[in-house]
């Protein structure tokens, strides 16, 4: 009788199957959050990492383009005072050596040299604690004979 | 209606068939770089110097292309004669970043230079 009475009464019911559909939903809101903190994570990672690819790029095209006496890691082409113009891709090796760091807080310039085919020359280089750090190279001329410049970046 | 067992109502199911679903799912990494641009920049770099230069000697131009890169294979070519250069042994290529160009000579004689990255 007292069965009978509480399988008629009102109230939650919860079946089996109820049940697992409700756990799959919590699951699934699990995942999902999950995935949406990882994803987050990555974005920041992937920011900062192409940050740090745009910031060595740019400085390494400034190097090889300008002529910049006052800030040479900002420009080391050679100048033809004739033409009054710049020979990009022509590295000025006097104002190259003046090369000194550039002050940026999301930015580290950590070394700057010249691969030649039978020697190295590098003309900056410093210590940093930073550990995420990229080289990218151009192709120069110096007095005549073709090198790489390596302009390696941290952030 | 008596047996006893699981029985999963078509709710439950299709919410199954979702989390396998959604677990089957593999985001692709999505790799935001300037790769390309350096590479395509360093191609430049090289068209620029062989310009100065002039000096469009096939062999002259292979041993840059390998100096300038030299763990990748390519291939440069002047006037449509073509020539591989590079590490033939580097990985197996899926793309080619490549940058042409053409220089006038004092006689405005054109010449047509290209050079391609196999990455």
């Amino acid at each position: 009788m007292s069965t009978t009475k509480s399988l008629n009464a009102k109230g939650f019911v919860f079946s089996l199957d109820a049940g697992i559909a409700f756990t799959i939903a919590i699951g699934v809101l699990f995942l999902a959050l999950f995935a949406m903190e990882q994803s987050t994570k990555e974005s920041i990672i992937s920011e900062k990492n192409f940050e740090l690819w745009k910031n060595t790029v740019f400085l390494a095209d400034a190097i090889v383009k300008n002529n910049s006496p006052e800030q040479s890691v900002l420009g080391s082409a050679v100048f033809d005072s004739e033409k009054q113009r710049v020979k990009s891709n022509e590295i000025d090796l006097q104002l190259l050596e003046k090369a000194s760091e550039i002050e940026n807080k999301e930015f580290e310039l950590k070394k700057i040299s010249l691969v030649f085919r039978d020697a190295n020359r590098v003309f900056f280089e410093r210590h940093t604690d930073k550990k995420n750090c990229l080289a990218v190279e151009r192709i120069v001329l110096v007095q005549g004979k073709i090198a790489r410049l390596v302009l390696e970046g941290c952030n | 209606m008596k047996k006893q067992g699981f029985v999963f109502s078509l709710e439950a199911s299709l919410s199954l068939i979702f989390l396998v679903g959604i677990l089957l799912v593999q985001i692709p990494a999505q790799e935001k770089d300037l790769h390309e641009l350096a590479v395509f920049q360093k191609e430049n770099d090289l068209l620029k110097i062989w310009a100065k230069q002039r000096n469009f000697s096939l062999e002259e131009m292979k041993k840059d292309f390998e100096f300038a890169f030299p763990d990748v294979s390519g291939e440069i070519s002047v006037n449509m004669q073509r020539i591989s250069a590079g590490n033939p042994r580097s990985k197996k290529s899926v793309k080619a970043i490549a940058s042409e160009t053409v220089f006038f000579g004092a006689d405005l004689e054109s010449t047509i230079i290209s050079v391609s990255v196999f990455e």
